[in-house]
């Protein structure tokens, strides 16, 4: 089993709001190896996106702050008690970054050529001191990038400035300035949300071939159960601030077992069949100042009875290996199957949706 | 107006579109005028009850087709008919008539929604301009529209910032539901909303539906929402439909080279499959990669440039090949299905 690449442990990041201290990132655990593709799925505010940020420490502190016991180590060295200058020398380097609308980390003035050749070189002169590639070598190898990432006459685009491209053409801009590092790992932020469903397809194609020619390790992190179950080789779901289930994507969406994951996966619609309904998770998503005691999905859990009250750990390990849940139900299994669950019940009496084979 | 009698006549139809185009003239800086054509000869009917879907990617021309039919901006060319009468030659009331039987709900209500009224004060208003609930009946009936929407009474009193983005679409639904509509045009109505949120939001147009007997025409470009709430389904590319059919056969069978590259493209969640569910990118993707579109065809078919159909040759460059009916209810527009 390949050694683990980044290994995050215990990490908390809070910010002061008005509301109060929004717990935003409350105590999650977990790591990535080398070359694998690891999805962080959840729904808005449950901290999917401060987790990635928090690796990289690019959020603002204050408000934010990253609590005394969180740890995130690259490759064994501890990232949260690095100095500035070490921290800049692993983003962009050991680290790379997307985002879900590349305009807003793209700079308008540059051309998309200068952009990733500029990359390429700081990031040259970090790592074997300035002045040992000039201009004329940057510029090449930056070509020979926008042509790797799929954008048509790099010479000629290389002139371009980022609002003459497509939202599409602007995403392989930024894969190609975030890869030409060769980083071993990539955080991809949504890097599809915003895109055309022929687009987005393209470019999961494009990053999943760079990812196996390069080595590189992916931590993804979306909202979509469909790119998760076609890209990822693990998956972590997190609600409210924590990580509630991790498993293999194979185990994850045969035999989803915390009701979160279940619930998700049945709300889902499906593309071949017309339901008569949809299964929903009632109520709404908790804010992170003020998260429900105990188990914090109890609220809107359809299992949930008095033991939930208590605070369920993530030690849990589920059926299958390598996976762990945040739920009493490991406990007592029959309360599950003695429950209504989410969705409506086909006549037969099973529930109907994705849950089963 | 003729009201129900003049759509029975008319074989259900309630709102109807032929040949409508609209064209936008772009002067460039330079005063060279250049013309956009966001929607083209776009016909098609939407029948009491049921639910037409419209959908396409990102500038297809999904969303200009449902502000000609609300009226919101003129046809270039063409006509909108609302139970068999023509919206440009309508009288004024027959207009207001119109403007209240057919409502439109946004991706965003937020943006939509008085930040300084209250729920409650905002649907009184409503009802007070369209007289449609004398004073001392208008907390009953806001009461009675936050509970057909799934919010209790206490709503009324609060403002929209108070509520989340799920409760908010259930506020700008009520608001639309407040006049009496037979027609809702729902504009990406959950695309801003979690997988949990939309489901519920969902399930609730499902519920009223069927309840109050509207039509909708729903925009979305998520084919899997689609799937779950329409009857018959268009699908547009560059402002012209290129297939439409029930939406069962739709998905199925989809013709249109297009059609079949956009739902071969939605990542499905199950099952995952091999290992390594994306396929590399080369010759078994569904289509060569954006940029590799050609500009403005004139002539032709024009998803030539990105189309994959194994028959495609010179011909498909000579004319715009044809919306046809290729069996009852069923349309396509390629010379080669």
């Amino acid at each position: 089993m390949p050694s683990p690449l980044i290994q995050i442990r215990d990490l908390r990041t809070y910010f002061a709001t008005d509301r109060g201290e929004a717990r935003a990132v409350d105590g999650i655990s977990f790591e990535v190896r080398e070359g694998e593709t690891v999805a962080l799925v959840g729904e808005s505010g449950c901290g999917k996106s401060v987790t990635a940020l928090s690796i990289l420490r690019l959020l603002p502190e204050p408000p934010g702050r990253l609590l005394a016991g969180s740890s995130v180590r690259l490759r064994g060295e501890e990232l949260t008690s690095a100095a500035e200058s070490r921290l800049r020398e692993v983003r962009g380097g050991e680290i790379s970054m997307i985002f879900q609308e590349p305009m807003t980390s793209l700079n308008p003035v540059f051309t998309i050529g200068q952009q990733v050749s500029e990359a390429i070189r700081e990031h040259e002169a970090m790592s074997t001191g300035p002045g040992e590639r000039g201009g004329a070598a940057a510029r090449r190898a930056a070509i020979e990038w926008l042509d790797r990432v799929g954008i048509p006459d790099p010479e000629d685009r290389y002139g371009y400035y980022p609002h003459q491209l497509s939202g599409g053409m602007r995403q392989r801009v930024m894969i190609a300035m975030a890869l030409s590092t060769r980083p071993a790992l990539l955080i991809a932020d949504e890097p599809t949300t915003a895109l055309d469903v022929t687009v987005q397809r393209q470019i999961l194609e494009l990053l999943a071939s760079l990812q196996t020619e390069l080595g590189t390790a992916v931590l993804l992190i979306t909202h979509d159960l469909g790119i998760v179950a076609q890209v990822a080789d693990r998956v972590l779901v997190m609600y409210a601030g924590q990580i509630v289930e991790e498993a293999s994507v194979e185990a994850l969406f045969r035999a989803p077992q915390h009701p979160y994951t279940e619930g998700l996966l049945q709300a889902v619609p499906d593309l071949e069949e017309r339901r008569e309904r949809l299964a929903e998770i009632p109520g709404n998503v908790p804010r992170a100042t003020a998260w429900p005691t105990g188990c914090r999905f109890r609220p809107r859990c359809p299992y949930a009875w008095s033991r939930c009250r208590d605070v369920p750990d993530l030690g849990r390990s589920g059926p299958a290996e390598g996976s762990s849940v945040r739920c009493w139900l490991t406990d007592e299994p029959e309360r599950r199957r003695s429950g209504s669950g989410f969705g409506p019940r086909s006549p037969d009496g099973r529930r109907e949706g994705v849950g089963e084979s | 107006m003729g009201g129900r009698a003049a759509s029975e006549r008319n074989g259900g139809v309630l709102l109807e579109a032929e040949g409508l185009s609209r064209h936008y003239a772009s002067s460039g800086l330079w005063g060279a005028e250049r013309k956009t054509a966001a929607v083209q000869d776009v016909s098609l009917r939407i029948l009491r009850g049921e639910t037409l879907a419209l959908v396409g990617e990102s500038g297809c021309g999904k969303s200009t087709t449902a502000r000609l039919l609300l009226g919101l901006e003129p046809p270039t060319s063409g006509t909108v008919r609302y139970r068999g009468r023509d919206l440009g030659s309508m009288s004024r009331t027959d207009l207001l008539e119109f403007r209240r039987r057919v409502q439109l709900v946004f991706q965003d209500p937020f943006g939509s929604l008085n930040p300084r009224m209250t729920v409650g004060g905002m649907l009184g208003e409503v009802l007070s301009v369209h007289a449609l609930a004398a004073r001392e009946e208008r907390g009953k009936r806001i009461t009675e529209l936050l509970g057909l929407v799934g919010l209790g009474p206490e709503a009324a009193e609060r403002y929209p910032h108070e509520f989340s983005g799920g409760q908010r679409q259930r506020i700008g639904i009520a608001r639309a539901l407040a006049v009496e509509p037979d027609v809702i045009v729902a504009d990406e109505p959950v695309s801003a909303l979690d997988v949990s949120i939309q489901a519920q939001v969902l399930n609730l147009l499902g519920d009223l539906q069927k309840r109050l007997g509207l039509s909708y025409l729903f925009i979305a470009h998520d084919l899997a929402v689609v799937r779950q709430v329409a009857d018959r389904v268009a699908v547009m590319y560059m402002g012209r439909i290129v297939e439409a059919s029930d939406a069962a056969t739709l998905y199925h069978e989809p013709l249109h080279p297009y059609t079949r590259s956009l739902l071969a493209a939605v990542p499905r969640p199950w099952p995952p499959s091999e290992k390594r569910r994306v396929p590399r990118e080369g010759a078994d993707s569904p289509e060569p990669r954006e940029g590799a579109d050609p500009p403005d065809r004139s002539t032709g078919c024009p998803y030539l440039g990105r189309c994959r159909h194994p028959a495609r040759d010179e011909e498909c460059s000579l004319a715009l090949p044809l919306l046809e009916e290729r069996s009852p209810g069923r349309w396509v527009r390629c010379i080669k299905t």
